[in-house]
């Protein structure tokens, strides 16, 4: 009889995926009941031939799995599967547990990922221009800079042969009108000299930078990579262009690679001095250097000083000349707010693992036991380790995913938020690193804790309850993971309660605007069309008419610097003629307005009158309370008087508008003590600000605003528009961000701990329920139960309170020697977060105690 | 009884194992087995029963050529140790006396 017609290539197979010692046997086997059912005549051969392959396999592979003694390599493929599925029925069966799980991973992960990316960007990141550590930022007070005609130049001309520099640069920021044939478009810009883009040292991706040739003002510019893509639509021919800048036509040069942004990611680079209006009248420019190699910031600091001194001879008036690693320049305004959420998301990261873990734990007795039972089955501890494995790694998936999403939608809705956080231009995805950092951490002690019930029967004996254990079956430690979370909760509330303290203090500064709804906006005056004062002063009363004449329009005025805006500040001596001590008098600045400039403002009149149309040609100025108050606290008394400069008659007092960003005991007595003179006959130098009180929606009013300036210069465009009662919001947009962040972070904190607490306390209270029926059937009161539940759970919140408050008193002083201007958090504050704290723990520790008060002596006996 | 509990598909493997007395190998035990019982039976479990009850000391095996159905491939015979005879023995004594104590009428009422 011969061995029939069984394919030899499946005989093959068979022996391959049979494997193992007893190969031969299982072949004949194979070919004999092959053999078999072929003479019985039998159907579906190849079929059940394959069906005994498997259950050949099957049952070696069983064998094998039932005496493990050491897990190999290839033994740990083995019920992998069915791990995997394990996994899936555990979660399905919990999904609340899951779910929790989930959310604090995900959280953490995303809020850790997308702040430590910012911190990173703008912080550690290095500046994208060679040897970026040789960049300087100089004071430009102490690097006098001169204005000469056309030039300007860095004094004295020493600075430039010490040798301490290989190259210097001047910078000033500003904006410009692009005339794109339609509507002009706002461009940011910068004026810089030849010197700027030496310092950066990177070459232009197309044409050349300035040369000498150009520091005279020469209408040259070189593009933005980004201003060049979105606005030229990546034109390659533009080299040679005109484009009409703010009226003045400029030949494009050059295209600046990509990554160059500096100062405030400018579209255009146009050469110092070419636009005298650009800064709006202001100058705010500064000066950048690139240290020869091996000159230490500190050594070029005592050199300039030398210099400078030679050079003026005389004792320095001004400060002595500082300079600060660019970067550190750059993020000097963001270094505060970043360090601070930092911070917090750190705790927030802490607090979130262990929760996890302490989530974890408080599942421990179940595991234990099914652990036990596995274990007891033949299950090696290999196994056990992979099935916790296994889970850690389907939570890392699921919440390293998820938070990677989240992570990147978190990251740009902070930097659209607080755009000053960022370097560069905002989010552009997630950094890897920071990712890595948060998911690994939130991981890893997932997963450290899931091993918990495994070291319960670890070494292959089922451990005893007992050692390292409570009598509640889980480790000491426990509790002090809820002690750890409580106290970060407290750090977090406090830091949140800080925080919002500042917010709550700067949303009850009075910013004098009384009409939050009036449109306020800019609008620069190109010198080559408003060459003079009298230009600007009949451009000013044909917009003030065309708003007038539009429907809608119930007021609008003119001024030369709205609250908020950046520009010069004229000081001048507010002392009323005849008066003795003129010369102690209070200092202020000189603002320029029109006669309904307060009206639409909402600026209330105190005393006396508004302008008049008719003050243009008198001298006349109108005081704010703080300034009328400085010469005579009976405010009315002022009106009348005459000042002696501007030599001018005080026709009446007007209520503050706040001009600074700064809290009031920071901010100047200068800065708040304003005397307006009518716009007309002061006509500001480039930039005017409008107030436009019009009715209707944010998007009519603006477009009512344009038509209007249309209408007297198409050429013009409006920038820097809002609504007047925006102005709080968009100064401190960042103390914002940091305590809704704050407050965020807290509230999940607390709401995590609270679900730790519930978990714990309900675990315990279903492991002691025989306990309790026992107590409650020997007749203990039900109170008695209830405080015996809630008593240890409490104890727990009590000392978690008071480390948070030693932590948070410890954490301020450490945080207040890196931030000195850091405020202290109040102890009302801090008491109120406690007794917040203590009231959510008691909430989550309530409904298990009342559980365990409520169960039934002859269900909790019967049980088991 | 040496070697622990039976299980009823081991013990069945077994009886079998003694039926077949010389000729007791994976794939007639199994053919026994589906002949007997009437119900299909696997070859993967009959070998792991047959592991088993090595395991517990109950059958030995020994292999032998192969003959030409097989292909000429060797097979392993199993036969009934000392144990294993005692523990049938046993096995079926415990049976009689629970079947002669057995009422085999349906019972009344719910079980």
């Amino acid at each position: 009889m011969t061995a029939s017609d069984l394919p030899p290539r499946w005989l093959a197979a068979a022996r391959r995926l049979i494997g193992g010692r007893r190969r031969e046997e299982a072949e004949g086997d194979l070919i004999e009941l092959w053999h078999r059912r072929r003479t019985g005549g039998r159907r579906w051969v190849g079929v059940r031939f394959w069906m005994d392959v498997a259950s050949l396999a099957w049952a070696r592979r069983r064998r094998r799995a039932v005496h493990v003694r050491l897990p190999s390599s290839r033994a740990f493929g083995i019920g992998l599967w069915s791990d995997l599925r394990f996994t899936w029925r555990l979660s399905a069966r919990q999904p609340g547990f899951a779910a929790v799980v989930l959310f604090a991973l995900i959280f953490g992960i995303a809020a850790a990922t997308a702040i430590y990316t910012i911190a990173d960007r703008t912080l550690l990141a290095p500046l994208p221009y060679p040897d970026p550590e040789r960049l300087v930022a100089l004071d430009p007070l102490a690097v006098a800079i001169r204005r000469e005609a056309d030039t300007v130049s860095i004094q004295p001309a020493d600075v430039r042969s010490a040798g301490l520099f290989t190259a210097l640069g001047l910078y000033e920021p500003g904006g410009l009108d692009f005339d794109a044939g339609g509507d002009p478009i706002r461009l940011n810009a910068a004026a810089v000299d030849s010197g700027f883009f030496d310092v950066l040292a990177v070459p232009p991706m197309l044409g050349r930078v300035f040369t000498r040739a150009d520091d005279r003002g020469v209408a040259v510019v070189v593009l933005a990579h980004e201003a060049w893509r979105r606005v030229f639509g990546s034109d390659p021919s533009i080299l040679g262009r005109r484009i009409v800048l703010s009226g003045r036509p400029y030949a494009v040069v050059g295209v600046m690679a990509p990554d160059v942004t500096f100062p405030e990611q400018p579209a255009v680079w146009i050469p110092v001095g070419a636009d005298a209006r650009m800064t709006g009248g202001g100058v705010r420019g500064g000066v950048i250097g690139r240290l020869a190699p091996g000159v230490s910031i500190d050594r070029a600091t005592e050199v300039l000083a030398a210099i400078k001194e030679a050079a003026f001879q005389e004792p320095q008036a001004g400060p002595p000349p500082s300079m600060s690693p660019l970067q550190q320049h750059l993020t000097a305004g963001a270094r505060p707010t970043l360090l601070f959420l930092v911070a917090v998301v750190s705790l927030l990261l802490a607090a979130s693992s262990a929760s996890v873990a302490s989530l974890l734990l408080a599942r421990l007795g179940s595991r234990t036991r099914e652990f036990r039972v596995r274990a007891a089955l033949g299950a090696s501890r290999a196994r056990l380790v992979r099935q916790v494995l296994i889970e850690a790694l389907w939570l890392g998936v699921v919440a390293g995913t998820a938070g990677f999403v989240t992570a990147i939608w978190m990251s740009r809705v902070i930097v659209t938020s607080v755009p000053a956080l960022s370097s560069g231009p905002p989010g552009t995805g997630v950094d890897g690193r920071a990712f890595a950092v948060g998911a690994a951490l939130s991981l890893l002690s997932c997963f450290l804790f899931s091993l918990a019930p495994v070291a319960g029967v670890m070494g292959g004996r089922v451990a005893a309850s007992g050692e390292g254990r409570t009598a509640t079956g889980w480790p000491r430690f426990a509790p002090s993971l809820l002690i750890a979370q409580m106290a970060v909760a407290v750090v977090l509330l406090a830091a949140a309660s800080t925080a919002l303290a500042i917010v709550t203090r700067a949303s009850r500064l009075d910013f004098g605007v009384r009409n939050g709804s009036a449109l306020t906006f800019q609008v620069t005056l190109p010198a080559s069309a408003y060459a003079t004062g009298n230009d600007v002063s009949r451009f000013a009363g044909d917009l003030e008419a065309a708003y007038r004449g539009m429907p809608g329009v119930r007021a609008v005025g003119l001024t030369n610097l709205l609250p908020g805006a950046t520009g010069t500040r004229r000081v001048t001596h507010l002392a009323i003629a005849g008066l003795a001590g003129a010369a102690s008098a209070p200092h202020g600045i000189l603002l320029a307005a029109t006669p309904d400039y307060f009206r639409a403002m909402g600026a209330p009149l105190i005393a006396g009158r508004f302008f008049e149309p008719g003050d243009a040609g008198r001298d006349v100025v109108i005081l704010n309370e703080t300034a009328a108050r400085a010469l005579d606290p009976d405010v009315r008394q002022v009106v009348r008087q005459r000042l002696t400069n501007p030599d001018a008659e005080i026709v009446g007092v007007v209520g503050d508008l706040r001009m600074g960003v700064g809290l009031p005991e920071v901010m100047d007595a200068i800065d708040r003590t304003h005397i307006y003179a009518p716009l007309r006959a002061h006509p500001p130098q480039g930039t005017i600000g409008v107030a436009l009180d019009v009715g209707g929606d944010f998007e009519a009013a603006v477009d009512v605003a344009r038509r209007g300036l249309r209408a007297v210069d198409p050429a013009l465009t409006i920038f820097d528009v809002s609504r007047a009662g925006d102005l709080p919001a968009r100064l401190f947009a960042a103390e914002r961000l940091r305590a809704v962040m704050a407050g965020v972070f807290s509230v999940v904190v607390i709401g995590l701990g609270a679900l730790g607490l519930y978990g714990v306390l309900a675990q315990l209270v279903t492991q002691r329920q025989r306990e309790m029926g026992i107590r409650v059937a020997l007749g203990a009161s039900r109170r008695r139960v209830h405080i015996d539940v809630l008593w240890p759970a409490l104890r727990l919140v009590l000392v978690g309170i008071a480390a948070g408050v030693v932590l948070t008193g410890v954490g301020w002083r450490l945080a207040s020697r890196a931030v000195p201007e850091l405020e202290a958090p109040s102890a009302a504050a801090l008491g109120v977060d406690a007794i917040v704290l203590l009231i959510v723990a008691c909430l989550a520790a309530w409904i298990p105690a009342r559980r365990a008060s409520a169960v039934d002596p002859a269900t909790a006996l019967r049980a088991e | 009884m040496r070697g622990g509990h039976l299980g009823e598909f081991e013990e069945l493997v077994l009886l079998a194992v003694h039926g077949l007395a010389d000729a007791a190998y994976g794939v007639a035990v199994r053919q026994l087995l589906e002949t007997e019982t009437g119900r299909s039976v696997s070859i993967g479990p009959v070998y792991t029963a047959l592991e088993r009850l090595q395991q517990k000391r109950l059958v030995r095996s020994q292999v032998v050529a192969g003959t030409a159905v097989r292909g000429g491939r060797r097979r392993r015979v199993f036969a009934l140790t000392a144990a294993g005879l005692e523990a049938l023995a046993e096995l079926q004594a415990i049976r009689a006396r629970l079947y002669a104590q057995a009422n085999l009428r349906p019972a009344k009422g719910r079980t």
